[in-house]
């Protein structure tokens, strides 16, 4: 059959851009984590400049659709700071600083959701407001915040795909390649979308793993 | 017999494995107010339900009037005829208090506008409510949003009322204005079936108490002899009755 | 900078405005559809039989599991294979219309579960039909909650008809990226432009809350199952 011998041929390629995709993927969670956790933080304890700041950078973030800013990033404020960078890098910071903007709001919310009196009974204890924020806060916000945090995998899984138009090589640009190779889209694609749904899948059953591990009994029925 | 209103043949239900009801029969006269009384799971509810068949009984039969409703194909018919009020009210959230009496008005009675709304109006007034007709739910106590309940069932004019604990989930400052709607409708001829726990509104409203116990009408009798204190003839409602009064 | 906003008020206007209708037209035509068929596959999961509702749930999975993107040059480079020749407006809208209409019927299903079991309950008793009650209890309360989200779908869909790009439809972005090409001022064409969307975006979120306050009933959100 034709179109399994296509499938086959190009599937090697394809999975080479598997790892670019997930790549990409972890690391804008990583990048989107590690800004958007003291962003949230910032935005609950800072104060109100502080939260209007965060506000304006979220508001940024997530009112400009992603090709507009792989496009401008890639194209733009890039080459004007001198920057040569592989687009690799250009997906994964934009992604990254995109999921940011949106991780900032889901701790934000868990923040928020925390009981106010975990935090009057730490301070009654002593401790000052950082080590309140960082020893019972966190850790209650943190589980909270697991579930729509995991939400975050699937969008920045389909976003990677975006990166396809600033040429990063990750699995829908290999597949593009494929077809114009081979003059045969249907097969390509069709396995392509198979392959991130199984993706999607998987990463989803892993996440549900992590939180079931992690969860505490009684803990969040509120 | 014109007269009877309800009549209940051996009406049996299983949930799965567990026998709720083991065949209950018994008949209901037209203005009858009767209370089941009883330890909670005998299945009052359960019994209630399978009346007006949101809960389809397994074996036995129900006659209202004198048509036979349990093999009745077209329920949504036969339930305008009953009127239900539930131990948590069930307001429709999204509606006024008028506009929940009123819906079923137009959509299941086809009245025009005009009728339902001076129905409904009627209704609200003769449970004390046409003050809160544009009020949610949200914006009532549970005293007053089971009362607008009653109006909600009232309105559809039924032969027969169906009160399932309808205080149980009341504050107990709450339950006096719906148990003196319930009182004035008893003495204004309704035909009712009431399972509660209020004991002392049982007494003074009831025509005949049935005592559930295992799924079968274990003992009745009138509030009198049930109630007082030489009851021989009912051990088993005598013992239910003292574990509550200890309790009080 | 005098350079630059000349370069603006007279060369940008005319394409981006261009781009700025054609990125409408999309959005117009994909919002209506992408709402009926979310709605028709919330019902049809809820209240489908075994078989309707297992239909809608594959198709919501598999949609909801594939890129956007992937969708769209499924739509627009595979189907001719079939027969079936697509323009590149026709392909993104059809892909928007899918996409749009699996995550909103995730909204709307979820809304129609979180509606309380007591209210199908006191409807019936009332004599109402299984129909009338899903019609004027259920569905109403269920609109009002799922409203949040299916206007979050929306504004998503505003941002993502950028997409349509990739399949050479000049839209907004499309229009930015062949300015910024010819004149090489890709930074600033591409900030104008993704000024474009900040505001449209903003103004749809700010009429959607608007919306939702309007519609807002005392007590309504917080009663939950």
């Amino acid at each position: 059959m034709n179109s399994i011998t296509i499938i086959l041929e190009s599937l090697p390629n394809i999975a080479f851009g598997l790892f670019t995709t997930l790549g990409l993927v972890l690391a804008a969670l990583t990048v989107g984590f590690l800004v958007g956790l003291p962003l949230g933080v910032a935005q609950v304890y800072g104060g109100s400049l502080v939260s209007w700041c965060v506000g304006v950078y979220v508001w940024f973030l997530r009112g400009l659709p992603n090709l507009v800013l792989l496009f401008l990033f890639s194209f733009g404020i890039f080459p004007l700071l001198g920057l040569d960078l592989p687009a690799f890098f250009v997906g994964a910071t934009v992604l990254g600083l995109r999921s940011a903007a949106y991780q900032s709001q889901t701790f934000r919310g868990a923040l928020l959701s925390v009981d106010p009196g975990q935090m009057q009974a730490a301070r009654s204890l002593g401790m000052t407001r950082i080590t309140a924020i960082r020893s019972i806060i966190l850790p209650q916000a943190l589980r909270i915040a697991l579930p729509a945090w995991s939400n975050e995998y699937p969008i920045l899984l389909t976003d990677s795909s975006v990166c396809y138009a600033i040429g990063v090589m990750e699995m829908l640009t290999r597949a593009s390649f494929q077809v114009s190779r081979t003059s045969a889209p249907t097969p390509i694609y069709l396995a392509t979308a198979a392959i991130f749904i199984m993706l999607n899948y998987l990463g989803m059953r892993g996440l549900h793993y992590i939180e079931k591990r992690c969860s505490i009994p009684g803990f969040g029925y509120r | 017999m014109m007269d009877t209103v309800l009549r209940v043949s051996d009406l049996r239900k299983s949930f799965g494995s567990e026998e709720v009801l083991k065949g209950v029969s018994f008949e209901v006269r037209r203005c009858d107010v009767k209370v089941f009384i009883g330890p909670s799971g005998t299945g009052k509810s359960t019994l209630l339900r399978c009346l007006n068949r949101l809960v389809e009984p397994d074996s036995g039969q129900v006659w209202l009037g004198g048509d036979e409703i349990t093999h009745e194909s077209d329920i949504d018919f036969v339930r305008r005829r009953m009127g239900m009020v539930f131990q948590n009210f069930y307001l429709f959230d999204h509606l006024t208090a008028l506009r929940n009496v009123e819906i079923a008005l137009l959509k299941v009675l086809k009245m025009t506008k005009a009728e339902a709304r001076e129905l409904a109006m009627f209704e609200l007034g003769r449970v004390g409510m046409e003050r809160f007709a544009d009020k949610y739910p949200a914006e009532l106590s549970g005293g007053q949003a089971q009362r607008v309940s009653i109006a909600r069932a009232l309105a559809m004019s039924p032969e027969v009322m169906l009160f399932d604990e309808p205080t149980s989930a009341l504050d107990p400052e709450l339950t006096g204005e719906v148990l003196d709607v319930m009182r004035s409708l008893a003495s204004g001829g309704m035909t009712m079936l009431i399972v509660s726990h209020e004991m002392e509104f049982a007494n003074s409203v009831a025509g005949e108490i049935l005592f559930m116990e295992g799924g079968v009408i274990a003992e009745r009798g009138t509030p009198g002899d049930i109630f007082s204190d030489d009851g021989g003839s009912y051990p088993r409602a005598q013992a239910f009755l003292s574990r509550i009064m200890k309790q009080a | 900078m005098n350079d630059a906003l000349a370069y603006i008020l007279s060369d940008m206007r005319g394409p981006l405005s261009e781009g700025l209708i054609a990125s409408g037209s999309l959005i117009i035509s994909s919002v209506p559809f992408g709402l009926l068929l979310g709605f028709c596959l919330a019902v049809g999961c809820v209240y489908g039989g075994p078989l309707v509702s297992r239909l809608c749930r594959t198709f919501v999975v598999l949609v909801k599991g594939t890129p956007l993107l992937i969708l769209l040059f499924i739509l627009y480079f595979c189907l001719p294979t079939f027969g079936m020749t697509l323009s590149p407006f026709g392909a993104s809208v059809l892909g928007f219309i899918m996409c749009n209409g699996a995550y909103t019927s995730e909204y709307i299903r979820g809304a129609i579960l979180s509606v309380r079991s007591g209210q199908m309950l006191a409807a019936r008793s009332l004599g109402m039909s299984r129909l009338q009650g899903v019609l004027y209890v259920v569905l109403p309360q269920a609109a009002r909650r799922s409203l949040p989200g299916c206007s979050n779908e929306i504004i998503y869909l505003i941002k993502y008809s950028s997409l349509a790009y990739m399949l050479s439809f000049i839209e907004l972005t499309g229009a930015g990226k062949m300015l910024a090409s010819r004149s090489y001022r890709f930074t600033l064409v591409f900030s104008v432009v993704g000024i474009i969307y900040l505001c449209v975006v903003s103004v749809a979120s700010f009429l959607f809350a608007l919306l939702e306050r309007k519609l807002e009933i005392p007590g309504f959100e917080s009663k939950r199952k």
